[in-house]
């Protein structure tokens, strides 16, 4: 077995192809929905089979779900705001795993953010967020809260009511990773691990020694070393999913603002802990767990204990706590 | 709503509209009053009393039920110790 990432094919200016730790483990990385994607497959011969299957994937989650692209369907439900709409069952779906999230945490994952992310300066892809900017002039206004939206399952008919602005961001990654992973394992007949931004699915075949995945305060390149705390570990199902105040920062004024909103306060969240890492059944369900745990604080700790959902939680000192069975290897 | 000063006359008349104070994001409060801004104010959750404070408290007591019992464990990860294939973080 090798121990050195080799990048064997560029396949354009923003997509690498690769071989890594066998033999039999190829992937393939590049940029699509303003994160980074990376794909990796048991079956070197399947890989641009399943790239190219991922790639329609995110394209149409994109155009699905997008809150920065007037032209996405998300955006264009707007026109029809407090009216029951026939959407997509792309749509629906994402829709569908954002009021779980809501639905499990006690509204702390909450999609009707929209408008409050939008207000504290993050109202386009992130890349083209200014880092500084001025203080913000805010206005008074409600949180939505997302039992106002309705979801009616058996005909995909969303109702959004007026003013409301979905921000689906925290939960269809996720949920696009389990989805995709999923459904190349099953067409291509081999193992899978779908990356969308660090959440990770894996499904099919598991390469042995099981899928190894370094956790860490960025997502970054795994053959390069981490930055800060990291552990190594192994997962066989599931998914597993970060999340943190470390990245998608700005400024307004003196003050650093992030991306996780606490919907109690429509601000981001001054969290004990600066990044989050779960292992669950799902990325959706990890994802769900780690963005609630930054939004709770201290009590995040008890509460993942209580539900048994292997954590990693990174203090903003930098001490790193690990609960419901995660392997003690921190470096 | 109307955008408010950092004041305590704003704090009030958000809770007396039944909403609740929530931060203000400022350059400080010097440069604050000098460009007059700045407040963020968002309604609780209809459950929730209409401070910062109660809504602290409810929603602690809340979250100390059983949220989250339905999402999915998986077995808890290994440690590895061979080359990662990925890495997850926020990004």
């Amino acid at each position: 077995m090798s121990t050195t990432s080799i990048r064997t094919t560029s396949t354009s200016a923003n997509s690498t192809l690769g071989q890594t730790m066998s033999e039999h483990l190829r992937w393939a990385e590049w940029n699509a929905i303003g994160t980074t994607i990376r794909l990796v497959v048991t079956d070197p011969t399947q890989l641009e089979s399943a790239r190219a299957m991922l790639t329609d994937d995110l394209a149409a989650l994109d155009l699905a779900c997008s809150r920065f692209r007037s032209d996405s369907e998300l955006m264009r439900l707007e026109v029809r705001a407090g009216q029951p709409t026939t959407v997509s069952a792309l749509l629906a779906g994402a829709v569908r795993a954002a009021l779980r999230g809501a639905q499990l945490t006690d509204g702390l994952v909450d999609p009707t953010v929209g408008r409050a992310m939008e207000t504290i300066g993050y109202d386009r892809d992130f890349a083209s967020v200014p880092a500084q900017g001025g203080a913000l002039r805010v206005t008074v206004s409600h949180i939505p809260q997302w039992r106002q939206i309705q979801l009616d399952d058996s005909a995909n008919l969303l109702t959004v009511p007026a003013g409301v602005r979905l921000d689906l961001g925290a939960t269809a990654k996720a949920w696009a990773a389990d989805r995709s992973a999923e459904g190349i394992a099953r067409v291509l007949d081999c193992g899978v691990l779908v990356s969308l931004g660090g959440d990770i699915a894996v499904a099919g075949e598991v390469p042995p020694g099981g899928w190894s995945i370094r956790v860490q305060d960025i997502t970054g390149d795994p053959s390069t070393p981490a930055q800060g705390p990291s552990d190594l570990i192994a997962i066989r199902e599931g998914g597993l999913a970060t999340s943190s105040t470390s990245a998608r920062r700005w400024h307004r004024g003196g003050d650093l603002l992030h991306h996780i909103l606490d919907p109690r306060t429509g601000r981001p969240a001054d969290s004990d802990w600066r990044t989050v890492s779960v292992a669950a059944g799902s990325a959706l369900d990890a994802n769900i767990a780690s963005t609630a745990a930054i939004i709770r604080g201290k009590s995040a700790t008890g509460w993942l204990a209580r539900l048994g959902l292997p954590a990693r939680l990174v203090a903003v000192n930098g001490a790193v706590t690990t609960l419901a069975g995660w392997p003690e290897v921190s470096s | 709503m109307s955008g408010s000063p950092t004041s305590g006359s704003a704090r009030r008349t958000a809770r007396d509209k039944g909403l609740a104070w929530v931060s203000a994001i400022t350059l400080g409060a010097g440069a604050a009053s000098a460009i007059g801004a700045v407040a963020i104010a968002a309604a609780l959750p209809s459950t929730s009393a209409s401070s910062g404070t109660a809504a602290s408290s409810v929603s602690t007591s809340s979250n100390e039920d059983d949220s989250g019992s339905t999402l999915a464990a998986a077995p808890a990860p290994a440690t590895s110790n061979i080359p990662p294939v990925a890495t997850t973080g926020a990004s």
